[in-house]
This record gives structure tokens, C-alpha cells and sequence, in this order.
């Protein structure tokens, strides 16, 4: 996951820092997620009964921005021939990220990382893949001799694993526990 | 636009999770703390809501900084009971000081579980000799607990609600006439009226026929195999596990 393929053009190269830094936090998350001994509790954002259908609904606003994300960022790459300001990506996007901390911090800090079952292992490595390659996204968007495909790969690998994990999550929620706030 | 913005947002978002921590340990239970502690949380958490636009994210603590649910303290007494899905089965887990019992049954196959309730998450395993450990691990929740039973090798997911007398867990164990009777049973009442049971009994560990108990007396006495015997409420027999 966290392998640095040689790049084949010299632009690439200015991905080296932000694929390096992604790679260092997925790998940090991972290990405290499994080396520390979960609390079992955590604090979080108030209003929900609990901490799962607080998570739950987190996830699924952060997912819902990230359809913002995709479609703000198809007009933004003129795919859309409709002009979405760009402020709408910036501030959907740094909303999203916002939401999924509360999340993660209770994942991590009060259950940890876990495969004994293959939804919980999927979610575990996804969470720890997410904020790996959102922190190479962040890192890469200021690299402007970067090659035209990074923004739209790291962007859709970003959005690809939100999926990943509101399927893992709240979809499995709202399936096998209900819809309940 | 800065140059600086996505730095920042990820900044937000690493303060946001360290305020979060502070704020946990802080409110952890069972933990003591000073007034001037608990200060400091409730700053911490509430930095990054002046910095980024978090307000959607975090509303603001009151008086404490445990602005979640209270922590989820393990109940003294908790009787969970459901079904367990694509089983068809039920299982009912009970908790009594600190002790947590569990039983799953299809009508066909029938496993005990044990363990001790010490925090949120409970691992319960299979309470017989078998050599490969059946067992039940689940997450106590409000007014629910769900998780995963694991016998036989195979898993399924449950979710099992509270519930009160006369649904819950219930087990016959005598000796009659040199037989050792054993019997399980798990009763949930149907929102629409009448009962749910499953329930599976042996006679010196081989299978026989499980009477049904009345949904409205389940501790009545019951008849297996020709030997009567008496079904007991978990405050009855979890001394015995």
C-alpha cells in the first residue's frame, strides 16, 4: 500500500514528498489502531442516542460532500459545462474531511483496528487508506509541475475509499440495525 | 486563496482529533480530574471551531466536555435478546454484576457462552469442552447490543434489543432418576402479541424433544423426556455458570 513506484517523468517526482507523507500516515493510523488497547469510549459530537449512529450519520454527510466533491470537481475540469464556483469544492471538501474526524477519532481511539470479520477488516484498512491518500491530495494540490492526472486520480482514489467506507459502515448500519438517529 | 490551504485544513483536522482526545481521556470514566482539567478540554475541543467552519460538525460542549452520550457504563443488569440474521436462530445475552451470559439456539444446535462484562465490548466464549471455542462478541449499545456469533466455525452478525420479563433466557438443569436433564430457552415477546421461543433440551448430552414454556410463566415446570423439570430466570442459575 505504501510502495513508491519509480516515477518514469521528472514532474512525477514532485509527487515523491506528498505520496511519501500519505504513506507515513496510513501506516501511523494502522499501527496505533492496532498497538494501542481500545478505550471502549470516546468523545464525540452530541444529539445522536450513540456513538454508532453518530458515526453512521457523520459518514454519510462526509459521503453525500463527497458527491459534491466529485461533480464540483467535474466542472471545475470543464467536464460539466456548467461553472461551479470553486469555493464550493474547497469548502465541501474541507467540511467533509471535518465530519469524518469525529468518526475516525471514536474508530480508532475506542475500538482500534480490527479483522476478524471481513466488513470490520475492509473498513479498518480503507479508514487508514483514506486519510493516507487525502493527506497525498492535500499535499500534491499546490505541486503545479505535477502531472495533469494527479488531482483526478488521488481525488478519485479519496472518493473511491469514502465509498468504501460508508458501504462498510452506514450502509451496513442502516441494513442490519435500522435508520435510526 | 492561500497557499497554505490544504496545510491548514489538514492542521484543522489533526487539531480537531487531538482536542477529541484530550477531551476523552478527560471524560473517560471512572477517571478523576480537576476543575482546571476539564477547562483545558473544553478549549481544546473548541479551537478548531473558531479556526474552521466545524459548527455543522461540533456542536458546542456545554458546562462539561463530555458532549457525547455519557460513557457507556456496562449496566449491572441487562438481558438482550434477537435474532441472529441469516440463521434464523436467536440469542439472548445477559449481564449480572460484571458476569455476562449468553445463548444461542437454532433448534438445532444449542451453545452456552460466557464471559465477564467489564467494559462495552464484550468477548463471551462457548461455556462446553469443545475443542474449537464457539464464540459471541458484541458491543453493548443503548438498549441494544450487536455483534457477531461465531459456532461451528461459521459467523452471523446479530443485533439483540433489551428486554424484560417474560422474554429472556432461561435454562432447566436436574438430574431425574440418575438422568442428567439440560435444557435452554430463549422467549421474545412479538410486538403483536404471543411469543418467539426457541429452545433446544438433551438427557445425558443426547438431543430430545424441547417442551415449549408458557410465554406468560416461563418458569413454570416443564416436562423433558417424562422428567419435569423447572426452567430458572438468569438471576436463578448464572450462579451455576
Amino acid at each position: 500500500m505504501t510502495a513508491i513506484h519509480r516515477q518514469p517523468t521528472r514532474a512525477s517526482v514532485s509527487l515523491l514528498v506528498p505520496l511519501l507523507a500519505g504513506g507515513v500516515v496510513m501506516v501511523v493510523l494502522g499501527v496505533y489502531g492496532r498497538a494501542h488497547t481500545p478505550t471502549g469510549f470516546a468523545v464525540g459530537v452530541a444529539g445522536f442516542s450513540a456513538a454508532l449512529p453518530m458515526k453512521v450519520w457523520l459518514t454519510t454527510g462526509a459521503a453525500a460532500l463527497g458527491v459534491v466533491q466529485v461533480v464540483s470537481a467535474l466542472s471545475m475540469w470543464g467536464r460539466l459545462g456548467v461553472t461551479i464556483p470553486d469555493g464550493v469544492h474547497r469548502w465541501s471538501g474541507r467540511l467533509a474531511f471535518l465530519l469524518t474526524v469525529p468518526v475516525a477519532f471514536h474508530c480508532l481511539y475506542a475500538l482500534g483496528l480490527q479483522y476478524d470479520v471481513p466488513r470490520v477488516m475492509v473498513h479498518s484498512l480503507l479508514g487508514c487508506f483514506f486519510y493516507g491518500v487525502f493527506t497525498t491530495k492535500m499535499l500534491a494540490l499546490r505541486k503545479e509541475n505535477a502531472p495533469g492526472w494527479t488531482l483526478p486520480v488521488i481525488g478519485g482514489l479519496v472518493f473511491t475509499a469514502l465509498v468504501g467506507l460508508w458501504l462498510t459502515s452506514s450502509f451496513w448500519f442502516f441494513t442490519a440495525v435500522g435508520v435510526r438517529v | 486563496m492561500s497557499r497554505l490551504g490544504p496545510i491548514i485544513t489538514l492542521a484543522a483536522g489533526a487539531v480537531l482529533a487531538a482536542g477529541l482526545g484530550v477531551a476523552s481521556i478527560v471524560a473517560a470514566p471512572a477517571a478523576e480530574q480537576t476543575a482546571a482539567t476539564a477547562d483545558e478540554a473544553t478549549q481544546a475541543t473548541r479551537t478548531p471551531e473558531i479556526g474552521e467552519e466545524t459548527a455543522a460538525a461540533e456542536p458546542s460542549p456545554s458546562e462539561t466536555p463530555t458532549f457525547e452520550d455519557p460513557a457507556p457504563v456496562v449496566p449491572e443488569k441487562a438481558d438482550y435478546a434477537g435474532r441472529v440474521q441469516g440463521n434464523g436462530g436467536l440469542i439472548a445475552i445477559s449481564i449480572r454484576d460484571g458476569k455476562a451470559v449468553g445463548y444461542f439456539c437454532d433448534g438445532r444446535t444449542e451453545v452456552w457462552f460466557k464471559g465477564n462484562a467489564a467494559g462495552e465490548r464484550l468477548t463471551l466464549k462457548s461455556a462446553g469442552k469443545a475443542p474449537v471455542k464457539d464464540t459471541v462478541k458484541a458491543t453493548l449499545g443503548v438498549g441494544e447490543t450487536d455483534g457477531q456469533v461465531s459456532v461451528g466455525g461459521k459467523k452471523w452478525t446479530f443485533v439483540a434489543g433489551t428486554v424484560k420479563k417474560p422474554s429472556g433466557l432461561y435454562r432447566a438443569s436436574a438430574v431425574v432418576r440418575g438422568a442428567e436433564i439440560r435444557a435452554g430457552w430463549i422467549v421474545v415477546r412479538n410486538p403483536q402479541g404471543g411469543y418467539t421461543q426457541v429452545g433446544a433440551a438433551s438427557q445425558d448430552g443426547e438431543p430430545v424433544d424441547v417442551p415449549r414454556l408458557d410465554g406468560d410463566d416461563p418458569t413454570g415446570p416443564v416436562s423433558v423426556n417424562g422428567a419435569t423439570v423447572t426452567p430458572e430466570d438468569v438471576d436463578g442459575f448464572i450462579e451455576e455458570m
